[in-house]
């Protein structure tokens, strides 16, 4: 049978298990330079130089869309279609611009919700109405 | 008092601490096969697999919502306000739909809105329409 020599750990050359807690995950990876061991059921959170404050927000680790982060950059052209627009709460401004085969509204009967200026065209007679008082 | 026995670890019995940088954060976890163990302050970073690249990135490892990410699937429906609509710089395209319960620009024929053929309003104390015809 071979000889076999077997070398002793002594405390101070093996790895003790820390009770520290984990860092942040960061943008740079690296080592560390602890002289103790992460335990195998460690955690660690997303810190918060993982977003970059625009778009995302790091709130204690929980990433959500930052209020007001998607701007006009992150937009793709063409995403925004009709279905994404609710009922407007303020007036459109076409800015000059000109509104591309449009179509007045069609109704048979004359708006509910009769404001001044409204627009609509009879389905029946095929005529056009604007409403020029709204009062009862 | 009982006798007590302690087994000695010998050094290839135990973990020595890694000088290497910790692995980026994947999307399958995994027990690795290092011998050495990481120590309790090392940083992961977010790996390149963790985010799909299409609608978030990471930009020098913080994410952030890629330009032109959102797409018309990202958008809830109504999730669009008059309030993130700002004045035209285009033409928007009906494509035939209807402008329902839409109102005519309010002004006066004494101070009317900036001419350009084809724009119409709605003269607030007469009531009449008026539509530009030509543009000195």
């Amino acid at each position: 049978m071979a000889v076999i020599w077997k070398e002793i750990a002594f405390v101070q050359d093996v790895a003790l298990l820390s009770a520290q807690t984990a860092h942040d995950i960061g943008t740079t990876a690296a080592a560390g330079v602890a002289t103790d061991a992460s335990k195998h059921d460690h955690v660690h959170v997303l810190g918060a130089a993982c977003v970059d404050n625009s778009t995302i927000a790091n709130t204690a680790g929980v990433l959500s869309i930052k209020a007001d982060g998607i701007g006009a950059a992150q937009i793709a052209d063409d995403a925004v279609g009709s279905e994404h627009i609710e009922a407007l709460s303020a007036a459109l401004d076409f800015a000059g611009y000109q509104s591309l085969d449009m179509v007045i509204h069609q109704k048979s009967t004359a708006p509910t919700t009769p404001v001044v200026g409204k627009l609509w065209h009879d389905s029946d007679d095929q005529k056009l109405y604007i409403c020029t008082s709204s009062s009862a | 008092m009982a006798d007590t026995w302690k087994e000695v670890a010998f050094v290839d019995d135990v973990a020595s601490l890694s000088e290497y940088t910790a692995h980026d954060i994947g999307t399958e976890a995994a027990a690795g096969e290092a011998v050495d163990a990481s120590r309790h302050d090392h940083v992961h970073i977010l790996g390149s697999g963790t985010v799909d690249g299409t609608s978030i990135e990471l930009n020098a490892n913080a994410l952030r919502v890629v330009a032109d990410g959102v797409t018309e699937a990202n958008i809830h429906d109504d999730a669009v306000g008059s309030e993130h609509i700002e004045a035209l710089s285009a033409n928007l395209d009906f494509a035939g739909q209807e402008a329902q319960e839409m109102v005519v620009h309010q002004a006066t024929i004494g101070s009317p809105p900036t001419g350009v053929v084809g724009k119409w309003f709605q003269d607030s104390a007469t009531k009449k329409l008026y539509v530009c015809t030509a543009k000195s």
